[in-house]
């Protein structure tokens, strides 16, 4: 049993050489776990070339950034609500009382070098993270790539989003500065607010009445090490399924390869694959870096450490938090009491409407293949216009989110449309009604014409071909 | 493919520029305002106070009395500003509030109406209707006390005009408007004044050795705490959003499309 | 070829770039750094290497488009057989019916047992929330502890108050405002509460708590930044605008010869976001 002759069966085919160093690496580490076979199906898997299909990979490689600068900060960050008296070098704030963990982000933003870098790219690769998240989801939704037998993965990736909205949550309140701590009251006010459990559960989760001082401490578990724990079992659940599924592919084919849902055209997962991924997470790092240079994100030292007595505006979580924001803004006043028992009116915006929304949205690859009566296996995708009332559906559902995101910052639009702000509430509480409605309306409607467009052009020729 | 190439590079090159443009003059610039001069403080002489007023009044009638009433008793159009006092009347010329291009019209910062002089003359000639604050002296200096600024500053003024000064709208049409560009003596008259639906605050609340320390730190803001780079109108979350899209969107989809150039068929 | 060899040197030239901005990034971090030359190096340095791999797989790289055969993922009736047969018949599941409903039950047991500690991370919530630190007897202090005397605010004006020996305590954190006295609507049976036109309310949002720190003068209304809530501080705090549903609690407040203010005894109603049993405060007061 020499090295040399348990060479990668990829290179085979060519004339024997003398054996490299790497040949007889590579020989060494078959010989004891004959990892070349399986090295070999996985150099050799074929991936389909469409650009559509990196959209995950950008959420992926975000991910990737957010651990690598976490890491880093966690090296400083101390999760301690202690009082202290800031000492550092930002003059506005000296000797003001601030809590260690409120200090601890200071010194890291001006103290530590490049501290400040790093957390501006962390922070901005969250807002990135979650924006990737929701495109890599609309492109799997308006394309059908959800449908059997790939349920399973997107029950993985809605998983994935919601741990995601609950890591960034949970990361924008960690500095324990006056914006994140307004946010942190309105989470108890909600969790407060679910009948009979609700103030049980919110002193479960806070450690006592808000604001507890137990809270940074939980949060932080939750943030470095639960949530990031969670998200690499899913991540992981997530790419290993899509391996052994392989790529769904677009109809057509490339070049005189046609797309059957029996097959899958594509690249070489190595090296074209392997190069243009690694290719693309440098240049999505490159543009977070520049980004986190040259433009700042949530200055904590402008807002000052949180005090629970005080209060700045605009208040407003970040991006992804915003529809729930919206709904609360626009949220009616009732607040009825039956039986002794009160229902808040946070209730019905911060818990019903989005667990009915998500419930939907969770649900969505059953619903459809129930009200469509088509459980067959798809590996072949659909153009949006081809299922129109998916379309429309989907198209609703993005415009109410926009609305409702729209309504979060109802008062830095006021600002810039001079209006008031109640006519803005007003505006939005009809538009998240009636937008949805026209713009789904519209995207059906726009679908069918479509299809039937493409229908007369078809020429006979393609008829035979697509029914084959 | 050279021309996929290209469109490559445009992409990139829009990427850029309209980030720029959203960051420095677009939506996400912060709010461009004239920045008030200050007020001259020189103490003039007698006769020249008496010539002043002559000035001011004549000045007074022209521009001001049509809607305040030739005494400032107020008319229909426009509220008595007997009890304005000279900080009411520097805060509202100064700061181009007024005088308004018709009645009824949204009270708005801008370019003030009159020159150094005039402003002056107005002030004296008003102030002499009736009793008023006076125009607080706020000094502001490199010795100024910023952390006692910011601590009153949160205390008092972030609630409406945002911790980064970003002003915000407050409800019921008003506007708290961003002071990052406001002179010391307006902050200080404003504070004192209460001008629109501004609550006032009196020296025992607020004391003049507190206006200038307060003027210092937005100072300060303005000009010493933005390490991180652009501040995209220091607005907060709801910028941050549209940047973290607009990013997004244009930089990393285009990258994506690049990278898989190749594509055929 | 040439065109080969143009495009090597290409990537040549953005792997060098990449070197060299790693070591310019060095040197900036020895010279004590700056977040923007900082961050656009990086960016160089990053960007110019992932330039020149993907230029490397589009331009030399021989990578051809290929196709690939599915397989059925579902297994052969055989084999899903087998498998069924290994867990149920050779464990004897199937069996031993009573045993496996036992086991679960104890699973189930040891379940609950270990989600026990769990209810230590918090108290149960008592009358907590029912309750502030205000008491009859509490003196209306500034955050710096200064007592407010009745002349300090002008009309129209506001301050944030605590009882004297709770400085900073969230929950009791109180607005006092002095608003013309003939204006106000209060209910008859508040009207002592407002002596000389000096209310004060709690400063905790009844929606989702946010301190309602934006007052309108001109109108008396207090606005929560949080979600606009508007509170009419002439009609009792009643909320007149936005998604809050109940007034901000009133504080019995009373004159003091020296001009001070002192409370009349606690909020009569839970300040704060609305929970389900509020209406059940019971001996609290
Ligand atoms: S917390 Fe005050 S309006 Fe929601």
């Amino acid at each position: 049993m020499t090295a040399g002759r348990n060479r990668p069966a990829a290179t085979g085919t060519e004339p024997a050489l003398a054996p490299t160093e790497l040949d007889r690496l590579v020989g060494w580490l078959d010989e004891r776990t004959g990892f070349a076979r399986l090295a070999r199906t996985v150099l050799r898997k074929v991936f389909p070339d469409h650009w559509s299909f990196l959209l995950g990979e950008i959420a992926l490689f975000c991910y990737v950034i957010l651990v690598l600068t976490g890491v880093f900060l966690t090296f400083f960050f101390a999760a301690d609500t202690r009082p202290v008296t800031y000492q550092g070098p930002y003059p506005p704030l000296k000797g003001a009382d601030v809590s260690a963990a409120f200090d601890s982000v200071m010194r890291l933003s001006f103290e530590v070098r490049a501290g400040l870098l790093m957390r501006q790219i962390h922070h901005w690769t969250a807002v990135v993270f979650v924006a990737a998240i929701v495109v890599h989801v609309c492109r799997i939704f308006f394309t059908g790539a959800f449908r059997r037998p790939r349920e399973i993965n997107w029950l993985v990736g809605v998983g994935l989003l919601l741990l995601a909205l609950v890591a960034g949550l949970t990361g924008y309140s960690l500095p324990d500065d006056l914006l994140s701590g307004t946010g942190l009251r309105i989470t108890d006010a909600v969790v407060t607010s679910i009948p009979f459990i609700g103030p049980w559960l919110a002193y479960l989760i806070f450690g006592g009445e808000f604001p507890s001082t137990e809270l940074i401490g939980r949060l932080y578990v939750f943030h470095i090490m639960l949530l990031p724990a969670l998200m690499i079992g899913g991540i992981t659940v997530h790419l290993l399924i899509l391996w052994f599924q392989k790529h769904t592919q677009y109809p057509g084919g490339e070049g005189r390869l046609t797309a059957h849902e029996t097959n899958v055209i594509g690249r070489h997962f190595w090296p074209g694959q392997v190069f243009r991924s690694f290719g693309l997470f440098l240049l999505i790092a490159a543009v977070l870096a520049v980004l986190g240079g040259l433009v700042q994100i949530n200055p904590v030292w402008v807002y000052g450490p949180f005090v629970s007595s005080a209060v700045s505006s605009p208040a407003q979580p970040d991006w992804y938090l915003g529809w729930l924001e919206g709904l609360l803004r626009m949220g009616p006043n009732w607040e009825p009491t039956l039986f002794g028992v009160t229902i808040p009116s946070v209730f019905g915006p911060s818990i019903v409407i989005p667990t009915i929304v998500f419930g939907a949205f969770t649900l969505w690859p059953f619903i459809e293949a129930r009200v469509s009566g088509d459980h067959n296996d798809h590996q072949i995708l659909q153009w949006p216009w081809q299922a129109p009332v998916r379309l429309g559906i989907g198209a609703a559902a993005l415009t109410f989110f926009i609305v409702l995101t729209l309504a979060g910052g109802n008062d830095v639009l006021a600002v810039y449309l001079r209006v008031r702000v109640e006519d803005l509430t007003a505006a939005a509480r009809i538009l998240a009604v009636v937008a949805p409605i026209a713009v789904g309306l519209i995207a059906w409607r726009l679908g069918v014409e479509r299809a039937r467009q493409v229908d007369r052009e078809r020429t006979p020729l393609e008829e035979l071909e697509s029914g084959s | 493919m050279s021309d996929r190439r290209a469109l490559g590079g445009v992409a990139a090159v829009v990427a850029v520029a309209a980030l720029g443009w959203a960051v420095t003059a677009g939506p996400l610039a912060p709010d461009r305002i004239p920045v008030a001069e200050e007020a001259g403080s020189d103490v003039a002489s007698t006769a020249a106070q008496v010539t002043e007023a002559a000035r001011g009044a004549d000045l007074y009638q022209a521009s001001c009395a049509a809607c305040h009433g030739p005494g400032g008793e107020g008319t229909p159009n426009g509220p008595a500003i007997t009890a304005s006092g000279a900080a009411g009347v520097d805060f509202m010329l100064r700061t181009g509030r007024m005088p308004l291009p018709e009645p009824g019209q949204p009270v708005r910062r801008g370019a003030p109406a009159f020159d150094d002089t005039d402003i002056q003359a107005l002030v004296v000639y008003v102030a002499s209707l009736g009793q008023g604050p006076a125009i607080p002296d706020v000094q502001v200096s490199a010795a100024s006390d910023t952390a006692a600024g910011r601590a009153a500053y949160i205390a008092t003024c972030a609630a409406c005009h945002g911790a980064g000064a970003s002003g915000d709208a407050v409800g019921g049409g008003a506007v708290a408007p961003p002071l990052l560009d406001t002179a010391p003596t307006q902050v200080g008259e404003a504070i004192r004044i209460g001008p629109g639906a501004m609550p006032a605050f009196d020296p025992s609340q607020v004391s003049d050795a507190r206006l200038g320390q307060i003027a210092a730190y937005l100072q300060f803001l303005k000009q010493r705490a933005a390490p991180g780079g652009q501040t995209v109108g220091g607005v907060g979350p709801v910028a941050e959003g549209y940047v973290g899209w607009l990013v997004y969107l244009v930089a990393l989809l285009g990258v994506t499309r690049w990278i898989e150039r190749h594509r055929r068929g | 070829m040439r065109a080969q060899r143009r495009i090597e040197l290409v990537i040549a030239g953005l792997f060098a770039v990449t070197a060299l901005s790693g070591v310019a990034l060095l040197a900036v971090y020895i010279l004590g750094g700056q977040t923007q030359v900082e961050g656009i190096l990086l960016g160089i340095a990053l960007g110019s290497l992932g330039l020149g791999v993907v230029l490397w797989a589009q331009e030399l790289m021989d990578t051809p488009i290929v196709i690939e055969e599915r397989q059925s993922a579902t297994s052969s009736p055989a084999e899903a057989a087998d498998f069924q047969a290994a867990l149920t018949e050779e464990a004897g599941f199937t069996r031993r019916r009573m045993l496996v409903g036992m086991l679960l039950a104890a699973f189930a047991g040891l379940g609950a047992a270990l989600a026990i500690p769990v209810l230590s991370l918090g108290p149960a919530p008592g009358r907590e929330q029912f309750t502030t630190s205000w008491r009859k007897g509490s003196r209306l202090v500034l955050g710096d502890g200064t007592p407010v005397r009745a002349g300090d605010l002008p009309v129209d004006s506001l301050v944030t108050v605590f009882p004297e020996d709770a400085i900073g305590v969230t929950d009791s954190q109180t607005l006092l405002i002095r608003v013309p006295p003939d204006l106000l609507r209060l209910d008859p049976a508040r009207a002592a509460w407002a002596p000389g036109g000096y209310v004060a309310y709690s400063k905790i949002c009844t929606h989702a708590g946010c301190p309602v720190g934006l007052f309108r003068a001109t109108e008396r209304k207090l606005i929560c930044p949080c979600h606009q809530s508007t509170f009419d501080v002439l009609a009792g705090a009643a909320p007149v605008f936005g998604p809050a549903g109940r007034p901000l609690p009133q504080l019995p407040i009373h004159m003091e010869a020296d001009g001070t203010f002192v409370a009349d005894g606690d909020f009569p109603d839970p300040v704060g976001p609305s929970f389900w049993n509020l209406t059940s405060r019971g001996g609290a007061g």
